[in-house]
Parts: structure tokens; sequence; C-alpha cells
């Protein structure tokens, strides 16, 4: 093997390193990119809904009370949830974010919330959550699989860089919440048995 | 094709109401039309508005959650409806988010983006509308609907319109055909109405009165009245067209007859009617009058009447001027002198323009100077018979002297010839005197014949004879043998007519008229060979001969005589027949002056005519005409002989003069009669004697005129008619008649005249024997 190939094997080598490491970094990026999308759209999507959705006048004490939302669990959104709702009103209401890192600290929170946004890191507690929540005539979003099976209303997924949910119509009406049409035409519906009787006015 | 106003009312009336009907039909049909498409207009764009809001509506949550699928699952509903060919959901920034297009149907999107509305275009009606979600704009609906269905609608508006236009026009025509009576049926009745008044003038006819009160039935009304007054106003005015109809025809009879009087007048006269412009242009020239010109009618016609006439200038001046004027004219046509009476007038209705007349006047130029002609005819005959009167008395004395001169040297003659055959020689030479006794008697007995033929005028007894044997006798006698040894160098030739005519003539004086004119003839021939000619034929003048003198149209017999002699000279011709004018000197006989004269006294006492035409050194030719009478040669051979038969009646001679009496008495005696002479009136008076039964022993009684002054001829005859109211008279005398000679004729005496000669004494003699008493 004479010096030239040495070389041109080392540099072949540090070439692939490279490439590899290229490569490597390309995809971390990329990666990176594709939360990047997939939160803002999970932003953007809340803040939709939540434009689809009519509270009961109990929700509020007053006309110009902001919606509160509620973000429990880890917060994945960072500063983009706070940029998707920056200036934002719905029905003339302001929206205001309200993090909660878990369950215990939300029982503690005695000012109320008209939309709870539970993360995927509390997804093993979404039955008792909701359980909690039962009456509380919020919007209850999650983005963990079979969150409506397991009573949420409204599931949150990104596919293909689109969001899309599925929608508990059950647990909705529970909640006295009126849900668009033109919301449910583009959700998947999951109905539930519901969890309390209610008459339907 | 015929407008509308031409039209009979009736179809007017139809028409109106089918125009009215379709004009107002289409309208309401147009308007209900656009009224429809527009309202369907405006419903399909509401319908297509709330489509697009409801398809915006419906597509917000897609266009928030960008899921195209939920937006075109959205758009698919469209299908249901085939008007819709596209539709599109856009982006607010015009990105095409979701689409249909109607199955089959061509892609055309995106179209050209519009401010949210309505739009049609290309037979589209394009709908843009914003899709607003909560105050946002969150895109856009653009939908296209075909228009097929506006039009198809349209098109079926149109349909039931034209259907139910046709099916109201029929309607209509029906009813017009039932209601067009109301309005046109009296119109119409009228209009029949008026035709019949105009085509028959029948002003009695009425139009059906209406029972109506409109207008229809007050102009039925007004034209009724209207009809009685024209009926009384047409009667008024026919009975007065009438009245003018007779006027007229009157009038017009009037005209016409005064037309044709005129224009027969202007045929038939000899007038030329013409008028002259103000130019001096005839414009008219007609009448009879123009073929003396050598003019047709209207040949002058436009022709300048100053240059045809020039010197009438002067009075067609005065003419236009406005004088009437008057002028003979004269001119030659053809050779023919020609004078017109002409006159000018101005034509009172044109000012400047002459209307006149000319007025032939020629025949009458011509008349006046033929009637000069006859008038010194009249005064030559005149002074002829005068002469003729006063040779007559002369010759009378003379003739009585030449009586015995004539008779006793034949007397004498006889016993000188007894002693000359007893043997006395010496009396031979007294024989030769006694001719040249005779023959100088027989010459101034000539002379005195002519003048006594001159004074005797008209009383000859006259026969019908034939001319040619007056001519034969004549060129059989001793006077025409004696006159061809006077004049041996003449040849004298006869060239009778076959079948000559016979004339009621005295044979004597015709005898004198063919000697002296043949005399005549061969006096005026020089010392050289000469003919002389005798002529007789029958002429029929159709129109009066002017010649010598103007002899009238009618049958005649001609004699005539020419010669080839010296002529006339033209200044001697007037003057020839009179009495004692001559020019010739040749013999001892001739020169008397007298012969032409007894010529034209005995042919004018024939009634006869006489023409003479002459050309100096080459001749003359006398022709006499003398008229034909009916008699035959039959009567003219039984007259000849009865002239000549005597008989062995009683005669009495009575004349003063005892040489007459004597001839007479030998003369009678010779012819085998009994005569008895008596000197005068009384004597013979004597001699009748006392009679028996009023006749006398005399079967005839000769009485001479001129007698004793208180017992002449008449006085003796009225005294023999006393006695014997039968008694035959024969009147003899050398004097002219006489009013007392005139009345023993009256009292059925026969004229003889003397002297007279045998022949003449026997055929008076013999004719009043045998006439019936």
């Amino acid at each position: 093997m004479t010096f030239r190939n040495t070389l041109s094997i080392k540099f072949l080598m540090a070439t692939c390193t490279c490439l590899t490491i290229f490569f490597t970094m390309f995809n971390m990026a990329a990666s990176m990119d594709d939360m990047l999308t997939e939160t803002k759209t999970k932003a953007q999507t809340i803040y939709k809904v939540i434009q689809f959705v009519g509270f009961p006048e109990k929700s509020f004490s007053s006309p110009s009370q902001p919606i509160a939302v509620c973000v429990l669990g880890y917060d994945s959104f960072g500063k983009i949830l706070d940029y998707a709702f920056k200036d934002k009103k719905v029905d003339g209401r302001a929206l205001n974010i309200i993090r909660v890192r878990n369950f215990k600290t939300l029982k503690k929170i005695t000012e109320s919330y008209q939309v709870i946004y539970i993360t995927k890191s509390l997804r093993k507690e979404v039955p008792t959550i909701l359980a909690h929540l039962m009456g509380s005539n919020c919007l209850i979003m999650g983005e963990s699989p079979d969150f409506c099976q397991q009573g949420g209303m409204i599931q949150l997924k990104v596919l293909a860089k689109k969001a899309r949910f599925n929608i508990n119509t059950t647990a909705a009406w529970q909640e006295d919440l009126k849900i668009s049409s033109n919301l449910l035409k583009l959700a998947t519906i999951v109905k539930t048995e519901p969890l309390i009787s209610k008459t339907r006015n | 094709m015929k407008s509308l106003k031409d039209l009979s009312i009736k179809y007017k009336v139809m028409s109106i109401m089918m125009l009215v009907s379709g004009v107002s039909l289409l309208l309401a049909g147009g308007i209900l039309l656009l009224v429809e498409t527009k309202s369907f207009k405006k419903r399909y764009i509401t319908n297509l508005s709330t489509i697009s809001e409801i398809i915006g509506a419906n597509s917000t949550s897609a266009l928030l959650f960008d899921d195209k699928e939920a937006a075109r699952t959205t758009l698919s509903a469209l299908a249901r409806q085939k008007t819709f060919t596209e539709c599109g959901i856009y982006r607010p920034d015009e990105q095409l988010f979701a689409r249909y297009v109607m199955q089959g149907h061509k892609r055309e999107l995106p179209p050209n983006f519009r401010a949210p509305g309505t739009y049609f275009e290309g037979g589209k009606l394009i709908h843009f509308s914003s899709i607003i979600w909560k105050g946002e704009t969150m895109g856009m609906v653009y939908i296209c609907t075909d228009i097929g269905e506006l039009q198809e609608r349209v098109k079926q508006y149109a349909g039931i319109t034209s259907t139910i236009l046709i099916v109201a026009l029929c309607a209509a025509v029906l009813l017009s055909l039932w209601l067009h009576r109301i309005v046109s049926s009296p119109v119409l009745q009228l209009t029949n109405v008026a035709y019949t008044i105009a085509a028959e003038q029948d002003y009695s006819i009425r139009v059906p009165l209406s029972e109506s009160h409109d207008e229809l039935g007050i102009l039925v009304r007004v034209f009724n009245q209207m009809l009685e007054q024209i009926q009384e106003r047409d009667s008024a005015l026919q009975n007065a067209r009438d009245e003018l109809e007779v006027k007229v025809e009157e009038r017009a009879k009037e005209i016409r007859e005064m037309s044709q009087m005129l224009k027969g007048i202007i045929t038939n006269m000899p007038v030329v009617a013409f008028r002259i412009n103000d130019k001096g242009e005839f414009t008219e020239a007609i009448g009879k009058g123009l073929q003396r010109l050598g003019l047709r009618s209207g040949e002058v016609v436009d022709q300048s009447a100053y240059n045809i006439y020039p010197n009438l200038a002067t009075y067609m001046d005065n003419a236009k001027a406005g004088t009437m004027t008057f002028c003979e004219v004269t001119g030659v046509h053809d050779g023919e002198h020609w004078c017109f009476s002409s006159y000018f007038f101005p034509d009172d209705d044109r000012p400047g323009h002459i209307v006149g007349f000319a007025l032939d006047i020629t025949e009458r130029k011509r008349a006046e100077g033929h009637e000069k002609i006859l008038q010194d005819q009249l005064i030559r005959a005149e002074r002829m018979r005068s002469l003729g009167v006063l040779a007559g008395g002369v010759a009378h004395d003379l003739n009585n002297i030449l009586g015995s001169m004539l008779m006793l040297p034949e007397l004498i003659k006889d016993d000188v010839q007894k002693e000359i055959g007893e043997g006395n020689e010496n009396l031979a030479e007294s024989m030769k005197d006694l001719s040249t006794i005779e023959s100088s008697a027989r010459r101034a007995s000539a002379i005195i014949k002519d003048l006594m033929t001159l004074g005797r005028r008209g009383k000859y007894q006259k026969v019908p004879m034939s001319l040619n044997v007056v001519t034969q006798k004549y060129t059989k006698s001793h006077e025409f043998e004696a006159l061809k040894k006077q004049f041996p160098h003449i040849n004298i030739t006869k060239r009778l007519s076959r079948k000559i005519s016979f004339t009621n003539a005295s044979e004597s004086h015709f005898t004198r008229v063919i000697s002296n004119l043949v005399r005549n003839a061969c006096e005026a021939i020089p010392e050289s060979k000469g003919v002389v000619r005798m002529q007789t034929s029958n002429i029929t003048l159709k129109e009066p001969l002017i010649g010598y003198e103007t002899i009238p149209a009618g049958k005649y017999v001609l004699f005539s005589v020419s010669d080839n002699g010296a002529g006339i000279a033209a200044r001697h011709f007037e003057k020839i027949f009179e009495p004692f004018f001559t020019k010739k000197k040749i013999t001892g006989r001739s020169g008397s002056g007298l012969g032409l004269s007894v010529v034209h006294g005995v042919v004018k006492d024939h009634d006869g005519y006489l023409n003479v035409t002459s050309v100096p050194d080459k001749g003359t030719n006398f022709q006499l005409y003398f008229p034909t009478t009916e008699a035959t040669a039959e009567d003219e051979k039984e007259l000849v002989k009865e002239a000549l038969r005597g008989g062995a009646e009683s005669i009495l001679v009575v004349d003063d003069e005892v040489s007459q009496r004597q001839l007479a008495k030998r003369s009678l005696e010779t012819m085998g009669y009994t005569v008895t002479t008596a000197e005068n009136g009384h004597d013979a008076l004597e001699k009748i004697g006392d009679v028996k039964n009023e006749i006398s022993s005399f079967d005839l009684v000769i009485l001479d005129m001129i007698m004793e002054d208180d017992f002449d001829g008449l006085t003796t005859y009225e005294h023999i008619l006393e006695k014997c109211p039968g008694q035959k008279v024969i009147i003899a005398s050398g004097y002219a008649p006489t009013r007392r000679s005139q009345a023993a004729v009256d009292l059925g005496a026969v004229w003889l005249a003397k002297p007279y000669d045998s022949s003449e004494l026997a055929s008076a003699v013999r004719s009043k024997l045998d006439e019936t008493a």
C-alpha cells in the first residue's frame, strides 16, 4: 500500500465521517424543525379550535372576561403558544395562558379557566384529570393517543404538517359545550358513553 | 300593397283591433318576459349568492385548518345541481384552495379575479364572494353557472308569449269579425248608398236608420237629411238644367244653322274668310274664293300677309289700329284676271289681330263689262232698227214704183216675143233693153227688199223648215249660178249635215241671208283663188257661248259661211252689221251696206244669234245659231208641196196700185184661181155685193192695207165682216206692221208682206184657204 493510497483512504474516511456528521446534523436539524412546526401547528390549532367552540354563559362572569387557556403538564409550546395567542381574541375575549405543571397544582388553582390542554407528559393521568374536571364546563383538549376514548373532548394530532383532531361529542355535550359543525366535519368523531346522565335541552 | 287608409272600413276595424291586440300582447309579453327574466336573474343571482355564501361558510373551517379535502367535499355537493359548472375556493392570497368542475365540463379555472359580485360573461353567470369568518377574510368563493337555464326559460316564456299572441290574435280576429259590424255595418251601408247614389244619381235613396244614438246613428240621420236637401236641390237644379238645356239646344241649333249658313256661304260663295295675327301672318284662310286665287284651304297659313300682298299693308295696318278698311284687290292667276273686294276688321277679342273676308267680284266685273257690250249691242240694234224703219219707209214707195218695173218688162217681153215671133226683127234690140230694165229693176228690188226687210223686222211668216233644203235651193238658183259666174276664181262649197234639225224660219228671208253672206264672203276675197264654204250642223251648247254676242245654252241649228279672204279689221268689227256700213266697192251691187244688216235683222227676227270670228288676211267665219223646232222632214216636204199647190177657188184682189193688182191677178190665175180685182175698198164691197147666208161669192179676199186714207184695208175688212163674218182675208202691206194692221190680223186676217213673189203669195193663199173656219 502506498502513501498515496493511505492518504486517499484517510481522505475518504474523513470525507465519509464528515458526510456522516453532516447528514446527522442535517437530520437532527430537520427533526428539530419538524418538531417546531408541529408545535407551532398545535398552538395555532388550539386557537382555531377555541373559535369553533361555544361556551356556556356560566363559563364567563362577564362579557369581557378573557378565555383562560390552561396548559397542563409539560409545556412543549414555550413561547410559541404565546406568539400564537398574541393579540388574538375570540368573540371579543382575549386569551390568557395558564401553565400548570401537574395535576396537583391544578387542584389547587381556584381561579376558573375555560380551556385545558393536557400535554403528552400527563397521558397516564388523563382519566383522573378528566374525572376531576367533570362538570367544569371546560374545553378539554389533549394530545395523547386515545384521549377521546378516555373521555377527553378533543385530541390534537399533526399529520403531514397539518392539524387533525378527534372530537368526543359526548364529552362536549356533557360539559354543555357547543362545537361548530364546521369543526366537527373536519374532525374524527369519537363517541363514548356519557359519564353522567344529562338531559338534553 | 294596400295601405291601411285604402282598406275597407271592415278590414280597417279588424286590422286596428288586431294591431292593437297584437301590440298590446307583444308589449305585455315582452314586459312580462323582461320582468320574468329579470326576476329569474335576480333569483338566480340570489340563489347563486346564497350557494356561494353557504359554500363559503362551510369552507371556513376547511380553510382555517387547511383541509382541502373537506373543502372539496363541500364543493362536491354542487354536483347535484347541473347548472353549476365550476366552483373554486381561494385563499386570501388568491391561491386556489379547492375546486369543483362539473363532469364533462372543460376546466377553465382560475378566472380573472374580480371584486365580489355577479357577472355575466360569455354566456355564463359568474359570482365572486368573500369568505369572512368572525370578521376576518378567510378566502374567496368563485362560482360559475351556465345560464342555459335562463335562456331556456326565456325561450319558454317567448314561446308561451307567442302562443298567447297567436291565440289572442285569432280570438281578436274572430271577435273583430263579429264586432266590426257594430261600427262598419252602418258605415258600409252609408258607403253603399253613397256609391249607389253616385252611380245612379238617384237622390231618393236613403240609408236605413239605425237604432243607435251614437255618432254613426247621428251621421246616418244627418246623411239622410243631407240627401233630402240634395234631392230637393237636384230636382230644382234638374229643372233649371232642363230649361237651360232647352235654351242651349235652341241656341246650339241657331248656332248650327248659322254655322251651316255661314259654312254654306263660305263654301259656295266666292268668298275667302281669313284671320291674320299680330305678326301679320295668316292663321286661317278658307272659302271657295281661294280657287280663284289658285290656293288650297289653309295653304297660306303661317305665311306673312304683308309678303303675299304688300300693296295691302296700309289697309292691314289701319285694321290693326282698330279701323275697318276696304279695298279692291286685283291679280292674275293662270292667265285669268281676278278681282276681290276685301274687308279688314280689327279682332275685338285679340288686339293687333285682323279678321276679314274677300268677296270674289271677278264675275261681277266681267258681267259689268259684258253688260256694257250688251248695252252697246242694244244701242246698235236700236240704231239699226231706226235705220230700218227709215229705210223701210223709203222702200215702200220705191217698191210700189218698182212693182210695175219688175212686172211690166215681163209682160212687154211676152208681147215683144210674140211680135218677134211674127217676124218683127226690129224689136230684138228692144228685147235686150227690156232685159236690162228688168235686170236693173231686180237689183233695185233686191236693195229695196233689203230695206223692206230691215223695215219689216219680226213679222215674217215662219214655218218649220230644214236649212239644208233652203241652202240646196239656193245653190240651184239662178242667183247662185250668176254669183259663181261673177266670181269664177272662188270655189264655193257646201257641207250639210245629214240629220239637220228643223227651225222655224221664213224661207225667203233665210235665202236672202244665205245669199247676202255668200256674196259678202266672195266679195271679201281678193283677185286670187279663194274658198267659200257653207256649212250646216246641229249644235248643243251646254254653257252660254260668249262670242260676238252671248249665245245662251240650248239646242241650235248652226249655219256658217266661212272664207279665206281679207278678214275684218278689229276697228270695224263692231260696225259690220250697221246699215250702210261698207268697205267694199268691188262690184256695182256691192257697197250698199245693207247685206250684213239684213243678215243681223233676219237672225234676230228668228230668235237666233250671231257669232263672227275673223282674222285679218286669213278669213272670216259667220256663224248663225237658230233655235231648233220639233218638226220633221215629212212636214218640210208637205210644206214645200203645199206652197207650190194652187187651187180653183174664187179670189178677190183689192189694191189701189194697178200694177200690184195686175201682178197678183196674173200670178193667181196662173195657179188656177178665179181672180176678181177691185181698185179700193168701196169697189171691193160692191164686187162682193149682196150675200146669201152671210157667205160671199169669194173664197178669199186679198186686201192692201194702205189704201185711201179713210178706207184702208182694215176698214174694208171690217165692212166685209159685217156682211160675211166668216170671210177669209189676207192683208198685204209694204209697210212695217202698224196698230191697224195688227188689228186686222187680230180680226182673223193673215199678214202678207209686200213685195211678195209668186211662191210667197201661193203659200199664203193656200194656207189661208185651207184654214178651217
